[in-house]
């Protein structure tokens, strides 16, 4: 695995080098925290760079590097005195970043981030229409002040999977947007533990006057990689799934999908809720059924009974 | 580990001095660390030049008027990344917003890496944003204005890609279909393979062009079939989440706060994403006409149900 650690380091050499060129006093702290890395990185960077110049590779060749006091300074490396262009895919981290920064209510597009990605719109070569739009529902500013102030709030909350609405006491902890989602990640009192609320679904959003404290550091805000993770309250449905809804695969986290005959499937998923499966089932349609738990083999057709009784009422 | 570093960094030096292309025997007997043998030398300087392209060492190979290979060079006006003239406030406010958006696999500090480094205090973590392999190249042929040909869905495309866009969890390329002579937006992450990237300057666009219209990610809309206007009651304990999917245009009677809900209109061009979209409500939604839409969600209902027509 030698080699991408060689090309990682030449990509942060490579920029490296420059930072120190052009700056006349430049302390290995100062290059350890533009570079985000422990001194420890910069110092084996800079002892491997005196065995790198041109041919014929004789000291006058060679890069010097001059390390005083913990100073450092750099001769005969004119060729690397420019930083490496940037490559698409890193303009690109920094244009989604911005613009999605920038999307978020409040934020001001006139601000030094707006000419900051003109700027690199332009040494790019022109202007590439990157659109973030991470959505602005609901009550986002409200919720975004009561987590700052430390207020705790009764919520009404519709929950998706369950179907249900609930009202709950919260502590807000942050507001987060998520893949296209905005969520309150909150203490809930009544699940005693936290939770993440999708704002798009709380209903509604009273003060109860009450503050709380601070939270313990590190318990706030850190969102899961994958909010489908299956959790032990989970129940784990076996179904076979006609040819139609490979989709099905594709959109839900599977635990396993396997392959039938005629293009069928079967996957194993682990529900949270009963809601979940009922939706899923009557997308998928009449060809899809539950082979396990045996309990749950009439869902569909009764979720779709109870749907049919909406359209006689 | 030091030896592969070594090389690498010293063909980068030798490729930016030179102005004269090198031949690639030339290369291999000046740049230490390469095998004696040739062909082995031969395949290692071929893992180097990929690895430098890879992190965008343009390497460029100068062929004479008969198209043989005379060697390698590097054109530092090519390597060089022009000077931005970012101020202080706006490094700090690109870092920033790198370490408040998270993009998933993103590159951002590297990026800032180039610009200066990291400057100013990480902001807190606001959000996230997946990325696709795709959207780099994508980028570019729009930055450029260039044809990006790719095979989504089975299917090729021609696309002179006019906006790259990021709504509702999914990132988009909007365009003008070549071949479909349209406005289409495809997924991103249902593009498979790579993007090739025309040459530039294929195509302006339009001055009246804005993404918003397009964008609205509206499955039902995503269809070839004659389009219908459908209209559904929702109920209460839902009304607000699909008027705010639908927009507030959407809602003929009722409202998000109306004790009984709200009736809603949505043009239909594909019945079956519309049909799923509706089942995805459960009994909080009832399709009200017209009786052909109403009919094929009642008969899909009472197939599952078991119940005869």
């Amino acid at each position: 695995m030698t080699r991408p650690m060689a090309a990682d380091r030449l990509r942060r050499v490579l920029a490296l080098v420059p930072y120190i060129v052009g700056r006349d006093d430049v302390s290995i702290a100062e290059l350890a925290s533009a570079f985000g890395v422990p001194e420890k990185v910069i110092e084996s960077d800079l002892e491997i760079l005196p065995f790198c110049g041109l041919p014929p590779y004789t000291p006058d060749r060679l890069i010097d590097v001059a390390i005083v006091d913990g100073h450092v300074s750099l001769r005969f490396a004119e060729y690397f005195s420019r930083p490496l262009r940037l490559t698409p895919a890193e303009g690109f981290a920094l244009l989604a970043a911005g613009r999605g920064l920038l999307s978020v209510p409040g934020s001001d597009s006139r601000g030094p981030l707006g000419s900051a990605l003109d700027k690199l719109e332009q040494a790019l070569g022109g202007e590439a229409l990157v659109e973030v739009d991470v959505g602005n529902p609901g009550d986002l500013e409200g919720l975004r002040a009561a987590s700052e102030a430390r207020q705790r709030l009764e919520i009404d909350y519709y929950s998706f999977g369950r179907d249900a609405v609930t009202t709950r006491r919260v502590d807000p902890l942050a507001v987060v947007s998520m893949r296209g989602n905005w969520y309150l990640a909150a203490y809930c009192h009544q699940a005693a533990d936290e939770r993440l609320f999708r704002v798009d679904r709380i209903r509604a959003v009273r003060q109860t006057g009450e503050h709380f404290e601070a939270p313990r550091a590190g318990a706030s805000a850190e969102v899961p990689a994958d909010a489908f993770s299956p959790s032990e309250a989970d129940t784990v449905v076996t179904l076979d799934l006609p040819a139609s809804a490979g989709w099905v695969a594709e959109s839900y986290p599977v635990l396993k999908a396997e392959e039938r005959p005629r293009g069928r499937t079967r996957v194993v998923l682990a529900v949270s809720a009963h809601p979940w499966l009922e939706r899923l089932l009557l997308a998928v349609g009449p060809g899809a059924k539950v082979v396990s738990p045996r309990s749950l083999k009439d869902t569909a057709a009764n979720a779709a009974k109870r749907v049919l009784a909406a359209y006689d009422g | 580990m030091g030896d592969r570093f070594e090389r690498l960094t010293n063909l980068v030096a030798v490729l930016l001095d030179t102005r004269r292309p090198i031949p690639l025997d030339e290369l291999i007997d000046r740049v230490p660390g390469y095998p004696s043998d040739h062909e082995s030398a031969r395949r290692q300087f071929e893992r180097d030049k990929d690895a430098l392209r890879g992190l965008g060492v343009p390497v460029e190979v100068v062929e004479d008027a008969f198209g043989d290979m005379i060697g390698y060079r590097v054109d530092p006006k090519e390597y060089e990344l022009p000077d931005l003239d970012l101020t202080g406030e706006e490094r700090a406010a690109l870092h920033a917003a790198v370490s408040a958006m998270k993009l998933e696999g993103g590159e951002g500090r590297e990026a800032l890496w180039k610009l200066g480094g990291l400057a100013g205090e990480e902001a807190p973590a606001l959000g996230a944003l997946p990325t696709v392999p795709t959207l780099p190249a994508l980028t570019e042929a729009s930055r450029r204005r260039s044809e990006a040909t790719f095979r989504h869905r089975g299917q090729v495309r021609r696309l002179q890609p006019f906006a790259i866009i990021f709504r509702r969890g999914n990132w988009y390329v909007v365009g003008h279909d070549l071949d479909r002579n349209d406005r289409r937006s495809f997924r991103a992450d249902r593009i498979e393979g790579e993007v090739a990237v025309g040459p530039p300057g294929a195509f302006d666009r339009p001055s009246d062009f804005a993404a918003d219209a397009l964008m609205r990610d509206e499955p039902w809309l995503y269809g070839e079939e004659p389009a219908v206007e459908a209209t559904v009651h929702v109920d209460a304990v839902v009304a607000a989440w699909v008027i705010q999917r639908l927009g507030e245009s959407a809602v003929v009677e009722g409202g998000a706060e109306a004790g009984d809900g709200a009736v809603v209109r949505m043009t239909v061009t594909n019945r079956e994403a519309f049909r799923s979209f509706v089942l995805g409500l459960l009994d909080h939604a009832v399709v009200l006409g017209p009786p052909e839409l109403r009919d094929d969600v009642v008969g899909w209902l009472r197939t599952i149900a078991g119940v005869a027509r």
